[in-house]
């Protein structure tokens, strides 16, 4: 049984559908990638798993149908790290990171972020500053950090590495990988298909809100359709 | 000779320390009512100016309370009574008129409208069963004022001046150093965001406007014992309230309460100096001023999310 188990999902933007019945499953401990274009979807998938939009389907998370509200399904450990990090500009780093930490019951918060620093020792030096000043870079780490902060069993990061330099990028896949090592299941949405293929456990393909194809990164890699579609290569 | 124009010299100074203490208290009024104009503002970005109505509504049932009562129960009581009068109608409100804004997600227009309809309902139907002349609250003090060395202070605005400032008090420690306060900025900022936290954004929401309303029974009260009760109180008052935030830089409290005390003492030494006729085209121009000079208000945080 999988952590994760989406099953038929239909979402409609009002009279326009933007997912057809989509399914997928992500195993404990993996790295699960979901790559695809503009426009195929991803975000949508994602949003209905955490509640920010209505779906029909079905989506069990630890073999219980997840709850519908998105305050709900935050308790249960699903937590997302949404796309342009949406960190809230006004406060501070350090409010940022407890605001992470809204749903855990108990707990030491402090000993929490104190962590969070020795990860990020750049939010540390910056704790009271506007998290709004932050860099790209600095916020994407503010966001994944954040996140953190509420214990997630499977952690779902929409496109961390849109607009990073190079550089950055390197490390966010870095830190998803100590993630991942750190016994946290990942549910990675990407663009950047050859980086995510390769350090993915199994990936996912969605196309104009379908699922079209799966299998291990590996197997992706070495896939033509995929490398004439997503790594920029030409069909042999 | 010398010690008759020093007396003279005394005097000019007590005047204007009698002024400003006046304006003080004032300021503390117009603060109460800024604060609960500027808390919706913050979190839900629309003048809720249903603010007004509530004020009147809450000041009558506050009136009525105290009037069932052979000897007047103390002031404390009647407050509280009254913010939680004030809380069940905000929430009555909520019901009727906000709820299905927020479950079809309309754009806040929707908010200003019911907000504005709202107000006008409850101001007319006041007047249907009032009549223009003040209604006075029950004398609270034997003697009206008491006297620090050569200044008369007035108990009542005394009195006003306490219970604001415990109030603004007690409300920017929830807002700035609880946990339910953060949510509450954070849900002001991005509600769809504060839900990806974990926060529950429709229960701070209904929060925000039980606090308002809260706030609207406290200054129902206070300006029925300052000015007497009549339909057209909260109105005409929320205008000051609106003034003050909009100063302040709108959403801001701790710029609606500094703006709402400067207001208060400008208005004092205006009305002192120029007439009282003169006072309410007076505050708006100093509204106008600061939109041209300062259109980001006293805080003036404007802070962007990089993306
Ligand atoms: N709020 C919305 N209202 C209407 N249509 C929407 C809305 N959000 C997304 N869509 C549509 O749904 C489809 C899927 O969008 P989605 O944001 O899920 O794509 P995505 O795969 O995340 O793309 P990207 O990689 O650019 O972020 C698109 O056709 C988009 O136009
Ligand atoms: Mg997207």
């Amino acid at each position: 049984m999988a952590l994760l188990e989406v099953k038929d999902l239909y979402v409609s933007y009002g009279y326009i559908e933007a997912l057809h019945g989509a399914s997928m499953n992500v195993e404990e401990g993996k790295i699960t990638a979901l790559i695809g274009s503009n426009g195929a979807g991803k975000t949508t998938l994602i949003n209905a798993i955490s509640g920010l939009l209505k779906s029909k389907g079905s989506i069990v998370f630890n073999g219980e149908p997840l709850p519908t509200s998105s305050n709900q399904i935050v308790k249960k450990g699903v937590i997302q790290v949404p796309e342009g990090r949406r960190i809230f500009a006004g406060l501070t780093v350090e409010e940022n990171l407890r605001l992470g930490a809204f749903s855990v019951k108990g707990g030491d918060v402090k000993a929490d972020i104190q962590r969070q620093y020795e990860i990020f020792p750049r939010l540390g030096e910056r704790k009271f500053q506007d998290a709004g000043t932050l860099s790209g870079g600095e916020q994407q780490m503010l966001a994944i950090s954040r996140a953190l902060m509420s214990r997630p069993k499977l952690l779902m990061l929409d496109e961390p590495s849109l607009g990073l330099a190079p550089i950055v990028v390197n490390d966010v896949f870095q830190i998803i990988r100590n993630i991942k090592e750190q016994g946290t299941t990942v549910l990675l949405v990407e663009q950047n298909a050859n980086k995510s293929l390769a350090i993915c456990d199994y990936c996912y393909v969605l196309e104009n809100g379908n699922i079209v194809k799966e299998g291990t990164g590996k197997d992706l890699l070495s896939d033509p359709d995929i490398s004439s579609a997503y790594l920029g290569k030409r069909k042999e | 000779m010398t010690s008759s124009g020093l007396s003279s010299h005394q005097h000019k100074i007590n005047m204007w320390l009698q002024l400003l203490i006046n304006g003080i208290c004032l300021g503390a009024v117009y603060a109460l009512i800024a604060v609960g104009f500027a808390i919706v503002f913050s979190v839900l970005k629309f003048s809720n100016f249903a603010h007004g109505g509530m004020i009147s509504a809450c000041a009558f049932m506050g009136y009525f309370f105290q009037a069932r009562f052979k000897t007047a129960p103390p002031i404390w009581v009647t407050i509280i009574v009254t913010a939680l009068c004030g809380v069940v109608f905000a929430l009555f409100l909520d019901m009727i008129a906000y709820k299905s804004i927020r479950k079809h997600k309309s754009p806040n227009i929707y908010y200003f409208l019911a907000s504005l309809t709202i107000s006008i309902i409850i101001t007319s139907i006041l007047n249907v069963f009032f009549s223009k002349n003040p209604l006075a609250f029950p004398m609270i003090f034997k003697t009206t004022t008491f006297s620090v060395g050569s200044l008369k202070v007035s108990k009542m605005d005394t009195m006003i001046l306490v219970i604001s400032v415990v109030i603004l008090v007690a409300l920017m420690f929830l807002i700035n150093k609880t946990k339910i306060g953060l949510a509450m900025r954070a849900v002001a900022i991005n509600p769809d965001t504060s839900k990806l936290m974990g926060i529950n954004s429709s229960l701070i929401l209904v929060m925000i406007f039980s606090i308002a309303g809260s706030l609207a029974g406290v200054s129902g009260v206070l300006l029925g014992c300052k000015y007497g009760v009549y339909p057209d109180l909260g109105q005409t008052m929320m205008v000051k309230g609106f003034i003050a935030s909009v100063i302040g830089g709108l959403g801001s409290l701790g710029g609606a309460i500094a703006a709402a005390f400067l207001l208060g003492i400008i208005e004092m030494f205006w009305t002192f100096l120029f007439g009282s006729l003169s006072t309410p085209v007076m505050t708006f121009v100093v509204m106008l001023l600061f939109l041209f000079v300062r259109p980001q208000g006293i805080s003036g945080k404007f802070a962007k999310e990089k993306v």
